[in-house]
């Protein structure tokens, strides 16, 4: 009698301990995921940083070309619309799990891009333009931020990888299951953009 | 298949890692200023190591010279980012770093700046600094010269952005130092001073006196350089930076 009473504790507590190990352990890998979403959110922000920082920088530059270049209204027009399309998109941090808005994005952001490239391209047309001190710093300015976002771009795409692979591989993907972790959408990079370049001595 | 094609496959693929590090994996920077072509001569690589060493002593900001050939496969600017990333220069938390460098052979320089000095050493600074200060120089060929006015151009742009924190390091140092001194200066002079107008043996007391204050002297100046940067090898403090600054050709 006694002792079917202490076997039963012993498997009780046994099952217990087991219990608690499982949830400790489930708590660890579920924190690991948080982490790792995280950094996929502050790697995110960053890439918003840069477009916003080269969406401040379209109207004095569009002024400033305006200037000089004032027959090439169509150009202006492609940049001014662009900017337009890329203000209207409302971000919510649902993005990162919406494919689809994430394509938005992308699309409304890119055709920015290149409707800028036209500005610039024809403003090589321009000699004039490089006398002129406010359009020199804008124009570096501009690189410099096309050169931020490619970076940041291509930090977001690698915590965006940590992280799926962490809800892909087991026992994340357990846990992420549960929880109801999604897998994050990558930056689609411009065609060659994600060759890593080599040097030579 | 033939037996030939299999062992040249496989001979292929045991090498295919190293050909393909080899070539993509950015230099470790082991000291300020890298030349990787021997454009510079080591006395030049040395006054500018010095300049660079003294800025950084007083400001802890690090700026880093880099010399390659020719950056193939990719942009000068992501290869500048991989360099940065690779070897943190700046220190953790200010990313205060700043990377020269030039591809010789593309005719190309890149200033890359750290997130912490971005609002200081803007784009449109760093490009100036390109096109007037160094851009010049390298056209004639003076390629040392070119560096050495970029070098001081981005000195003087940074300034006094960050001072050395060492100061606040120091103190507890310093303070530790004192309470030592004075507790030495009252067990090894003050009492056998009062023992001495006691008529007790000065002679002994004095001796540890300065036998203690010697030695103890001598670890605290060996504590106090270990604060700097040792002479030897010199490495990235873990700064990052996001992609800015500035591009130009010459």
């Amino acid at each position: 009698m006694n002792k079917t009473v202490a076997v039963v504790l012993v498997v009780l507590g046994a099952v217990l301990l087991l219990g608690l190990i499982l949830v400790g352990w489930g708590v660890s890998v579920y924190n690991r995921i948080i982490t790792t979403e995280e950094a996929v959110k502050s790697a995110w922000s960053q890439v918003e940083n840069q477009y916003q920082r080269r969406y401040d920088l379209v109207p004095n530059l569009v002024e400033t070309v305006k200037g000089v270049a004032k027959q090439e209204q169509t150009v202006f027009e492609n940049v001014t619309r662009a900017r337009a399309s890329v203000g209207q998109l409302t971000v919510t941090p649902d993005l990162l799990n919406n494919p689809q808005a994430m394509q938005r994005f992308q699309q409304a952001q890119d055709a920015l891009g290149s409707a800028l490239s036209r500005l610039l391209a024809v403003a090589e047309n321009y000699p004039q333009l490089r006398s002129v001190e406010a359009f020199v710093a804008l124009q570096s300015q501009l690189e410099g931020t096309e050169n931020r976002i490619s970076v940041e771009r291509r930090r977001f795409n690698e915590a965006v990888q940590q992280y799926n692979l962490m809800i892909r591989r087991f026992p994340g993907s357990l846990i992420a299951g549960m929880m109801g972790f999604r897998e994050k959408v990558y930056f689609e990079s411009a065609a060659g953009a994600e060759q890593p370049p080599r040097v030579t001595f | 298949m033939t037996s030939t094609k299999v062992i040249i496959i496989f001979v292929i693929w045991l090498l295919a890692p190293f050909i393909s590090s080899a070539e993509e994996e950015p230099p470790l920077l082991r000291q300020r200023v890298t030349d990787l072509t021997n454009t510079l001569t080591s006395n030049q690589i040395y006054s500018l190591e010095s300049t660079l060493r003294e800025y950084e002593d007083s400001t802890t900001n690090q700026i880093a010279v880099l010399l390659v050939g020719s950056v193939t496969g990719g942009s000068i600017e992501e290869f500048a980012v991989r360099v940065f990333e690779k070897n943190r220069l700046g220190q953790r938390g200010k990313d205060n770093g700043v990377l020269l460098l030039i591809a010789k052979d593309d005719r190309a320089i890149r200033i890359e700046v750290g997130y912490g000095l971005e609002g200081v050493l803007t784009d449109a600074v760093a490009s100036r600094i390109i096109q007037r200060q160094i851009i010049p120089k390298f056209r004639e060929g003076n390629y040392f010269e070119g560096i050495q006015a970029g070098v001081g151009a981005i000195i003087l742009a940074i300034g006094g952005e960050y001072e050395a924190t060492t100061k606040g390091d120091e103190a507890p140092v310093i303070a530790t130092f004192l309470v030592f001194a004075a507790m030495l200066f009252f067990f090894g002079f003050m009492l056998p001073f009062m023992a001495g107008r006691r008529r007790a043996v000065i002679g002994s007391g004095r001796h540890w006196y300065y036998a203690g204050w010697g030695s103890m002297s001598g670890w605290g100046g060996s504590g106090w350089s270990s604060g700097g940067w040792g002479g030897g090898g010199w490495s990235g403090g873990g700064g990052l930076s996001g992609g800015g600054g500035a591009t130009g050709r010459w």
